[in-house]
């Protein structure tokens, strides 16, 4: 308790360091601002912007709509066409949640190709937020599946095992940043603030489901393939030296839409739902069919259940 | 002995109660997620997409005059030649859905004549498990949206009606591997298959 007491109290220090920043980017966005050129004045008024940007959490609804508005420049002069970046909340009495017959998946990787296309996932990168793992009949080792199969599948006598982030309840991701640059929205999503993320990898060790990526380079989207319905927490083209992850496209399922791996899948596979409705199909399945969740003694709670039938 | 009557007239006297009042742990039925009707959903349409194909109405070719319906089980090579007999491990022949009498209707086991567009009310006389999953949303796939009514696909949507089972195909391309390793050497680590 003294601890966070004594964190609480402002130094003279810290409040010198506040007020001089503060000071220093307001005269400088100041002096940018009499700038005569609008183009030059523009870039550095958005360079500033961005380097002086706050945490998502912390932005007024002002400064989120200065924040979209600076990205949807940044990212028409990049892509040379209209980006389109929301930042809806999360709808009220929503909790998400993702059940898999395992019986019906049959390894086409339908959902990753549209995951990576929906979501602006680096075209060159090894970055895929669904890993569909090809296992032996009758076994369940996770260490000896193996998700750079190819070829002709079903292949016989195996199944397969799509896994991606889980949404978990007790997220140990999130305990693991230093920066709170990623936390769980009130519909049980997590997500994370690209622009506050320092790369330092920890959530990706403390995820036991790989469901983290790095972005070890400059992402490479081609601009006639980018989805320009992007938001803020989710889709949005990323930075090198930043961490992502599947968000069970928040930014289409807080439209009421369906994630774009259940609308790929050709088999009917997956079934995505509101847990707090009670005559969703997800709680139907959870009520009726054995399911069960990956590595549940680690107490993760995941909101990403497996059935077969 | 008083006491052992009390015993008895316990012991008789509750559970019957439940019994009649259909409540407590001797109800009729505690499961109650079993017990609910299935929520209200929408089936996509198949007749126009049977339109698209010129396959639908039937009646058009099977007039029951110049075309009656010829139950004995043959190769088919001069209509319909390009459809799979795979289903039922090819025990069925076509009147065993399509009705013999109404070309443009289908039949169940019953003989009550079925739409075409409800298709998922006769393939439930054999699939009953997957016909109860439909209705409730563990088998199918929902369109649009996750929340409202549920929009949902038609049974013949997904599957080919005359061989259901879903055809081996190519997979989309494997992930990259991590710089440094390539998805061989991968293989070789986990003692699975080596492929190029």
């Amino acid at each position: 308790m003294s601890e966070k007491q004594s964190r609480k109290q402002i130094t003279r220090r810290r409040l010198l360091q506040v007020l001089g920043l503060t000071a220093g980017g307001a005269s400088l966005t100041a002096a940018a601002n009499k700038l005569t050129d609008e183009n030059t004045r523009r870039t550095i008024v958005d360079t500033l912007g961005g380097l002086f940007q706050n945490h998502f959490s912390r932005l007024s609804p002002d400064e989120v709509g200065e924040t979209l508005a600076r990205m949807e420049r940044k990212y028409k002069e990049k892509y040379k066409q209209d980006v389109r970046v929301e930042a809806t909340s999360a709808l009220p009495n929503t909790l998400f949640g993702y059940a898999l017959n395992l019986s019906r998946c049959r390894g086409y990787r339908d959902c990753v190709s549209a995951c990576v296309e929906e979501n602006n996932q680096s075209r060159d990168s090894e970055i895929q937020y669904i890993r569909v793992l090809e296992i032996p009949d009758g076994t369940m080792n996770l260490e000896h599946a193996d998700h750079y199969y190819a070829g002709e599948v079903p292949k016989p006598d195996h199944f397969y095992l799509p896994v991606q982030c889980q949404q978990c309840e007790n997220p140990p991701c999130v305990k693991a940043c230093p920066v709170e640059a990623t936390w769980q929205e009130p519909d049980g999503i997590v997500v994370i603030d690209y622009d506050w993320c320092i790369g330092c990898r920890y959530c990706q060790a403390a995820c036991p489901y790989w469901a983290r990526k790095f972005n070890w380079n400059e992402p490479v989207i081609p601009a006639e393939s980018l989805n320009t319905q992007t938001h803020y927490l989710s889709n949005r083209p990323r930075e090198k030296g930043v961490m992502e992850k599947c968000t069970f496209c928040l930014h289409r399922v807080r439209k009421q839409q369906l994630p774009a791996c259940q609308e790929a899948c050709p088999t009917g596979a997956r079934v995505f739902g509101n847990l707090l409705d009670p005559d969703s199909e997800i709680r139907y399945i959870l009520a009726n069919k054995k399911v069960f969740r990956l590595k549940e003694d680690l107490n993760t709670e995941p909101k990403f259940w497996y059935y077969a039938d | 002995m008083r006491q052992r009557l009390v015993w008895l007239a316990v012991s008789l006297v509750i559970p019957t109660v439940c019994l009649v009042l259909d409540a407590g742990p001797f109800a009729w039925n505690n499961d109650d997620t079993e017990a609910k009707s299935p929520p209200p959903f929408v089936v996509s349409k198949r007749v126009p997409v049977l339109e698209d194909n010129g396959y639908y109405p039937c009646s058009d070719c099977h007039d029951n005059d110049s075309q009656k319906s010829n139950p004995r089980m043959r190769k088919l090579d001069d209509e319909h030649d390009d459809l799979a007999f795979d289903h039922g491990k090819q025990r069925f022949w076509c009147l065993a859905c399509h009705d013999s009498e109404n070309r443009d209707m289908l039949v169940n086991r019953g003989g009550q004549l079925i739409a075409f567009d409800e298709s998922h009310l006769l393939c439930g006389d054999c699939h009953y498990q997957q016909q109860t999953d439909f209705m409730y949303g563990a088998h199918g796939k929902r369109l649009q949206s996750w929340t409202g009514v549920r929009q949902i696909v038609a049974c013949a949507e997904c599957h080919d009606v005359h061989s259901p089972n879903f055809k081996p195909r190519e997979a989309w391309q494997p992930p990259q591997a991590r710089t440094g390793l390539t998805a061989t050497s991968v293989h070789q680590d986990i003692g699975g298959v080596e492929h190029e």
